[in-house]
């Protein structure tokens, strides 16, 4: 496989719900230590292309490709190395921060006890505490602690560091930033860089236009459930990239 | 693993033990010579609890991935009947004798308490039917079935051996069925806390959506987990013809009920994620400790109904009141 070939990749990707059409004609590239921001306005789509493109959702029409190869379902994805924040979140509020990191992929004891099928709680509560002290973000410090009890920004730190831990092929956000303050914002796009360097491709959205526009290499902007601009990040401001997401540019343009 | 849920003291544990102690104390001081705490008197209490152990086991499973099971005494009656004909048709030349009727007893009532687990599974989890309304059918079904097989007679003519050999036996004085159920207790106790069993159980009713977004396949979870507590109805049947050598088609309407009673007063939520197994155990023990104590104290019975009543609301009104502190 050679090196510009896309790590994820979506086809024709259609999705409807009943009667409504949340996506059409979509087809992105995305490639190893790439960050793409998806923008658009509410209702846009982004949401439902990243369900889509982890595989937790099934697309009407269309496929997903990691590596060349078309996902078939979420622990496949999962197994291809897909990670994703979910709007969400996806935490199951009476497990622990570490049973949610590790939930669906628990790590078993070993001898005896992993033969009876016993978990290495132990272990998972360790890895978990080094995962989120890799983060740099100190607002999380026990991984014991059940999600019912956290704050809106602690849950979003859980969940970005299960989704950290697990993606090895592409990460990808749905708002992961919208309950954290400044500095822990600062701190979770500091890791995402880190990470595109190490060669994963990111995929982000994020309502923060200048964070992304910092962080981006290409956005890619939806409107109505269609791709309506793919273009570099750099050169961009806030301004041209709103009326991109709003669609005043194309409407002068037409009319 | 989560601090804050202790293995064995969570929920309204303590509680509902000091509700419990206190009522046997009561019952002792007020009951002539002592009779509540006889040990007749107590053996009779335990035989029934080996049945309530199984099903209240079961119920608080199934409430903590938010599942509901109205269908467990219909089991275990469907249970005690096919294996009770099995074992009538097996001694027509006489008793076989227990080392046969036993393995028999249970082997048939956990596989037929197995097969009507899967079935509430399958329509809980693969046709997404809503577990209440599920199990309703299911109840009937299964119920109906035991009438059809005996023509809605009561099963006659069971081997003795059952009883002889393990329904009237008691070790240290406590009776065999009531420590056996201790051992099933303690076995699903364990694996339900330390292996991804009870976390997956836990995740599914804390949220489904969230569940399956980690991988976890929650329609083959939930075919595992109503399996497992149908088999246990199952061993709750054989308890019962063991006890009596005679089914009891007529008397478990309210086993499910109570199960869930005993369950929630234990501090397990119907909502899902919050799981007490010993809560729920002393909460079901309540009802047969004041089922009891009012029989001996010579109220009618039915008071027993009402007290637990009160208590089943007590104890959701204090969850509820902890649950909004809770919330901040
Ligand atoms: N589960 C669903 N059922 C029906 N319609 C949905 C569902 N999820 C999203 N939609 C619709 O699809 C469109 C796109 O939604 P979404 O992907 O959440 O947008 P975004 O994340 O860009 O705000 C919206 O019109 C929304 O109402
Ligand atoms: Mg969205």
């Amino acid at each position: 496989m050679s090196h510009a070939d896309p790590v994820l990749e979506i086809r024709n990707v259609a999705k409807q719900y009943g009667q409504i059409t949340a996506l059409t004609g979509v087809n992105i590239q995305m490639f190893a230590g790439e960050i793409v921001a998806l923008l658009g306005d509410n209702g846009a789509g982004k949401s439902t292309l990243m369900n889509i493109m982890c595989g937790a959702l099934p697309p009407s029409s269309g496929e997903v490709l990691v590596r060349g190869e078309p996902i078939t379902s979420l622990h496949h994805a999962q197994e291809m190395g897909i990670g994703m924040v979910y709007q969400d979140l996806a935490l199951a509020h009476h497990l622990t921060v570490a049973e949610n990191m590790f939930l669906g992929r628990e790590l078993r004891s070993s001898g005896l006890a992993g033969t009876l099928g016993w978990l290495d709680s132990a272990r998972m509560d360790r890895k978990a505490t080094e995962e989120i002290a890799h983060l740099g973000i100190s607002t999380l410090r026990d991984v014991r602690m059940p999600v019912r009890l956290l704050s809106g920004g602690q849950r979003q730190v859980a969940a970005i560091a299960r989704a950290l831990m697990w993606s090895k092929a592409a990460l990808l956000l749905d708002e992961p930033t919208a309950a954290l303050g400044p500095k822990q914002v600062a701190l979770v796009l500091e890791t995402i860089k880190t990470i595109a360097a190490k060669g994963m491709a990111v995929c982000l959205i994020a309502h923060d236009i200048p964070s992304v526009l910092a962080i981006a290499d290409r956005l890619i902007i939806l409107r109505r459930g269609r791709i309506v601009r793919t273009l570099p990040a750099a050169g961009q401001t806030v301004t041209s990239v709103v009326s991109m997401m709003v669609g005043e540019n194309d409407d002068a343009a037409a009319a | 693993m989560d601090r804050f849920r202790h293995p064995l003291l969570g929920g309204n544990t303590l509680w509902v033990l000091g509700l419990d102690v206190l009522l046997v104390i009561i019952f002792q001081l007020a009951s002539a010579n002592g009779a509540f705490l006889n040990p007749i008197n107590v053996q009779a209490i335990l035989t029934t609890y080996s049945q309530v152990m199984m099903l209240v086991i079961a119920q608080t499973m199934l409430l903590g991935a938010a599942q509901i099971d109205l269908s467990q005494g219909a089991t275990a009656v469907l249970a005690s009947v096919v294996a009770g004909t099995v074992l009538v048709s097996m001694s027509a030349g006489g008793d076989p004798g227990p080392h046969i009727t036993l393995p028999v007893l249970f082997l048939v009532t956990i596989v037929v308490g197995l097969l009507a687990g899967v079935i509430n599974g399958v329509l809980v989890g693969w046709l997404r039917i809503n577990s209440l309304v599920a199990t309703l059918g299911t109840l009937g079904i299964y119920l109906g079935t035991a009438q059809v097989i005996t023509n809605g007679e009561n099963l006659y003519g069971v081997p003795l051996s059952i009883q002889s050999a393990f329904g009237s036996v008691y070790l240290w004085r406590v009776p065999l069925s009531t420590l056996l159920a201790a051992v099933v207790v303690a076995v699903v106790w364990i694996q339900f806390r330390r292996g991804s069993f009870g976390t997956h159980t836990i995740a599914i009713g804390s949220s489904e959506k969230a569940a399956i977004r980690n991988g976890i396949d929650t329609r083959w979870h939930m075919v595992k987990l109503y399996s497992v507590a149908g088999a246990l109805c199952g061993i709750a049947g054989a308890f019962d013809l063991a006890r009596f050598t005679t089914t009891d088609i007529g008397g478990h309407g309210n086993d499910a009920l109570a199960a869930i009673s005993g369950a929630v007063i234990g501090g397990t939520s119907l909502f899902g994620g919050k799981v007490y197994f010993f809560g729920a155990l002393l909460g079901a023990l309540l009802a047969l400790i004041l089922q009891s104590g009012l029989v001996i104290l010579r109220f009618p019975p039915f008071y027993q109904v009402i007290a637990i009543g009160f208590i089943l609301i007590l104890a959701v009104a204090i969850d509820s009141f902890r649950n909004r502190n809770e919330m901040r």
